[in-house]
């Protein structure tokens, strides 16, 4: 429909972009940021928003639930924009019109704790396409590490760009 | 990651309590997106998802990721989970009632840990899936000294170097 001339290639994201690598970002995970978005699933566990319970369980503080990396994920691209650099969604080419998160995979070697200072490091590892190019995908992985304790979680992120007919 | 010394009684076939969620409103939504950092307009403008072609804003699938982690932690605690995934097969929209759901299919050994692997559902009030997962969780110390075998074969390939 469109006249543009990026209409002409594959898709919408940016493939030259494959193989592209952060800087690794430093972050403080706070508390506060940890127990509310703990408190918003709905967590039964107090270990994850009171640090006296978290405490009595043997932890230094309150522990991170399992999908809180992607709350590290979002805080390391407030602070590469905070630092004048071009957020991944941008340098992807993402689309918010077409956009779905289609996969979300984590393994762990370790718990993310209040207090805790990380290193993040995100990398956009590959793109590809199904249905003759009507969905379109790109794969990110994210590794959230210690100074001391070395790479706690890795992350894998698959995004989607839904392109129907309309475009 | 240290592992509590107790073993889990779990064995392939396995139900975990469900998990209830929701109804999901878009004050949730509105919370969510605060609270993740994950601002994507189509999840709380509905203006915006009109004019992306969308009925009406829907839930974060990572929300709903979020939501179906507790099915392993609440049961387990999270110092035993070793790896958790999950395809988002649907949107989830506003005002659905979601059931998440854990059963284990499979005992295995790794890193000298009895693993249990789990499969996860998040369904609605209408059966509808939203988001399939898979979760691996630590059961305890493995029975069998072979599943270290990579880290004894490297010890003896060492050895044999000594010689």
């Amino acid at each position: 429909m469109s006249n543009r001339p990026e209409d002409t290639k594959k898709g919408l994201f940016r493939r030259e972009t494959k193989g592209l690598v952060t800087e690794p970002v430093s972050l403080l995970l706070e508390r506060r940021s940890i127990a509310s978005f703990a408190r918003i699933l709905g967590v039964a566990d107090p270990v994850f928003y009171d640090v006296a319970a978290a405490r009595a369980q043997g932890q230094p503080d309150i522990v991170a639930p399992p999908s809180f990396a992607v709350v590290v994920e979002a805080l390391a691209e407030e602070r590469r924009a905070d630092q004048g650099e071009i957020p991944l969604t941008t340098l992807l080419g993402c689309d918010f019109r077409y956009l779905l998160h289609g996969e979300q995979h984590y393994s762990y070697t370790g718990l993310l704790h209040a207090g805790d200072e990380v290193s993040v490091t995100t990398r956009i590892v590959d793109f590809y396409e199904k249905r003759g190019g009507l969905l379109e995908f790109a794969v990110l992985e994210m590794v959230i590490g210690h100074a001391a304790r070395g790479p706690i979680v890795h992350a894998r992120r698959i995004l989607v760009h839904r392109l129907g007919q309309d475009r | 990651m240290i592992l509590r010394p107790e073993r889990l009684d779990v064995e392939p076939g396995t139900k975990l309590a469900e998990v209830q969620f929701g109804p999901v409103t878009r004050a949730m939504l509105a919370l969510y997106a605060g609270a993740s950092g994950d601002h994507d307009p189509v999840h709380i403008d509905t203006d915006f998802a009109r004019k992306a072609g969308l009925a009406d804003v829907f839930a974060h699938g990572m929300l709903v990721f979020g939501i179906l982690s507790r099915v392993v932690t609440e049961p387990f605690g999270i110092d035993r989970l070793r790896a958790l995934g999950g395809r988002f097969v649907a949107i989830t929209e506003v005002h659905d009632l979601l059931t998440c759901s854990g059963l284990v299919t499979e005992l295995f050994e790794d890193a000298g840990e009895t693993r249990a692997r789990i499969e996860l559902r998040a369904t609605t009030q209408d059966g509808r899936e939203t988001l399939v997962g898979e979760a691996v969780v630590a059961v305890g110390a493995a029975e069998s000294p072979s599943s270290l075998s990579s880290i004894t074969s490297a010890d003896r390939s060492a050895e044999k170097q000594k010689e």
